[in-house]
């Protein structure tokens, strides 16, 4: 139902887009309505480099997060937000999600679930409530240092390969589990370091819908 | 998933490695993103996408050097490690086709080729682990179940999640213990189940220990001791305190699945002796078609050893058929006929009663699951009472429903109700009964 989702909301996106572009748009969202994610990602990539004003770069997302590449969505879900913000849509938000959970990126996660709601249909709405109760679950107690140090490692290893968005989406969710300490653990090393990078991912929720 | 189609999904796999079909007409210029966009995944080390990408180059433009040349230097590094993909896939097919067939050490064998395969541990380990625990290396069991219940097939990690619960409550050698209380509407008993009209009901306290030894797990002999109490807060009198033991063997093949078993066991009544049986007991389940059929007869030799109740003494005989259908992972209903027969000193006690049953298990829940049956049973005495003045002829309707929660990993909980509604030609012996309880039950694998 969502990849038929996908491919309706894709449809309605073409009018706009170069004629080039359209047959490799068209033909990545039967790809990935058929489950073919790796060949629907060609498409899609395919699509992008003939121009497709942004829209092609949340479908690349979307089946990034569906070949379990979840950091690599991350950057692609922080591109198309920024080249395409009109484009995005509650499903698209819920991949976002996705990608974000596997990521281990909880906080992000959640933003994106509450934002996305029932808005998708209620088998999503289902799933968004179900991903959410196992966050809630997560964070009954108060996250320890051990899992802040995770984060905060893990953005050093991505800056280090140029991987600056990526890297502040790891320094914004070690903020966000600093604050959810008394003792603000890490807390102003993450902002310093946040403060540091040339990118930052575009904000998560706000976009307009269409 | 089923792990069959799994095997044969990867087998039949054609490969992005095979031969590539051009368009009926070349277009360079339709090829050159195309070659972006593999070059890019090539680079990021994406060889799938990157291997589809120049396929797509290939059929728009079949000459395209770069295209040729960097398909073959992928695919020559994917040769070896698809083979041993392939290797592990006919390996885990194998394993399955020796499971079938009973052959468990060829099988264990099979499935730990598989293991060498990503894709294929969860499966490999799932039955892995079903091979040990027949076996009775429940440590071993659990270990493989562990990493079965981690697969992103929920199918199977259900399924291994109640293999693991399954593995450490059993073993070669296992104890179990339940404690347990109960409302009882009518516990005044004789030895053939007959109450009293009025009915005397009681709170009860049940206890049971049993220790269960199996050297070559399943299959093979097996032995079990057991001692149990049930203590009665109005009617101590009706305590019945009881020890028990058993030999058997159990078969477990390819299709046919079957016990035998011999036991004895003893009863005191209100701290008295009560009763002396041996008993003898086959059990037998078959597969045909969609249906489990499950036949079992037992013979018993009762010897009780209170005066008043010798002339119940004697043989009883008992069996039983069944059909067990599920519909449903979830779900099994069955349906089936049981009879038995008492020849007791008292010719006037003997009888033959026989009948219909249905049951049904249904898992609610990981670790939650309810049990029914419902039965009737026609009995008829054999001889004429002369102190009743009249030849008996009851009828028993039984119902009954169990819920079973596993709380923990060695514990459970269960909740029963039970009814039995009790009609005869002489209508005095006419009584009903109500059963319900709470238990709390123990089960460990020792070794």
């Amino acid at each position: 139902m969502k990849r038929l989702a996908l491919c309706l909301a894709l449809l309605g996106l073409t009018a706009a887009t170069p004629p080039d572009a359209t047959p490799h748009l068209l033909q990545g969202a039967r790809h990935f309505r058929e489950g073919r994610f790796a060949n629907a990602l060609v498409e899609f990539k395919v699509a992008q480099r003939l121009g497709t004003d942004g829209e092609a770069d949340w479908y690349i997302a979307a089946s990034l997060v569906k070949l379990g590449r979840a950091e690599e969505a991350l950057e692609a879900f922080s591109t198309a937000r920024k080249q395409a913000p009109d484009a995005r849509d509650a499903l698209l938000d819920y991949y976002h999600a996705l990608a974000c959970y596997e990521a281990r990126l909880y906080l992000c996660a959640d933003t994106l679930l509450d934002a996305v709601g029932d808005a998708s249909g209620p088998r999503i709405g289902e799933q968004v409530r179900k991903l959410r109760a196992d966050i809630a679950v997560l964070f009954r107690s108060a996250p320890t240092p051990g899992s802040i140090d995770w984060y905060h490692a893990r953005a050093a290893q991505v800056r280090a390969t140029g991987r600056p968005v990526l890297a502040a989406h790891y320094l914004e969710e070690a903020v966000g589990l600093a604050g959810k300490r008394e003792d603000r653990y890490r807390l102003a090393e993450a902002r310093a370091a946040l403060g540091k990078l040339s990118e930052r991912p575009a904000p998560l929720v706000g976009g307009a819908s269409p | 998933m089923n792990p069959g189609l799994l095997v044969a999904a990867l087998l039949a796999e054609p490969g992005l490695c095979g031969p590539v079909t051009p368009l009926a007409s070349p277009d360079p210029a339709a090829a050159a993103p195309y070659v972006e966009v593999a070059e890019a995944e090539q680079a990021a080390g994406d060889t799938e996408t990157a291997l589809i990408a120049w396929r797509e180059v290939l059929r728009r433009e079949p000459r395209h050097a770069r295209a040729r040349a960097a398909l073959k230097k992928l695919c020559q590094g994917n040769t070896a490690a698809e083979a041993e993909a392939e290797a592990a896939a006919a390996s885990l097919l194998s394993g399955l086709s020796l499971l079938e067939r009973g052959e468990d050490v060829a099988a264990a064998a099979a499935f730990r080729e598989a293991l060498t395969e990503q894709e294929l541990v969860d499966t490999a380990s799932f039955f892995l682990g079903v091979l040990a625990l027949r076996e009775g290396r429940a440590d071993d069991a659990g270990t493989f179940f562990d990493a079965a219940a981690t697969s992103s097939d929920e199918g199977l990690a259900r399924r291994a999640g109640a293999l693991r619960l399954r593995a450490a409550r059993e073993g070669r050698v296992s104890l179990t213990g339940r404690l347990g209380g109960e409302y009882d509407s009518n516990v005044d008993l004789a030895p053939d189940g007959t109450r009293r009209q009025g009915g005397s009901g009681d709170g009860v306290s049940t206890a049971l220990a049993e220790l269960s030894v199996r050297p070559w797990g399943q299959r093979g002999p097996y032995a079990r001791v057991s001692g149990n109490y049930r203590g009665h807060l109005r009617f101590p009198g009706f305590d019945l305190a009881g020890a028990g033991g058993a030999l058997g063997w159990a078969h477990l093949g390819p299709v046919l699945q079957g016990t035998v078993e011999y036991g004895l066991d003893y009863l005191a009544l209100g701290g008295t002796p009560y009763l002396l049986a041996h008993r003898l007991r086959g059990a037998a389940r078959v597969p045909v078609g969609p249906v489990v059929m499950e036949g079992s007869a037992a013979v018993r030799r009762e010897d009780f050893l209170v005066t008043a109740f010798e002339g119940y003494s004697g043989w009883r005989g008992m069996a039983r058929l069944d059909a067990e259908w599920s519909p449903t992972e979830s779900l099994t209903l069955s349906a089936g006929w049981s009879g038995g027969v008492l020849r007791a000193y008292d010719l006037a006690l003997g009888f033959f009663e026989h009948g219909p049953r249905a049951g049904l298990s249904l898992d609610l829940n990981p670790g939650l699951r309810v049990l029914g049956e419902v039965g009737y049973s026609l009995r008829g005495y054999q001889n004429f009472d002369n102190p009743l003045g009249a030849r008996r002829e009851d009828g028993y309707l039984d119902a009954s429903a169990v819920l079973e929660w596993d709380v923990a990993r060695h514990w459970s909980m269960q909740a029963s109700v039970g009814w039995r509604g009790a009609s005869s030609n002489v209508p005095e012996l006419a009584y009903g009964r109500f059963t319900g309880g709470l238990a709390l039950v123990w089960s460990r694998g020792l070794f």
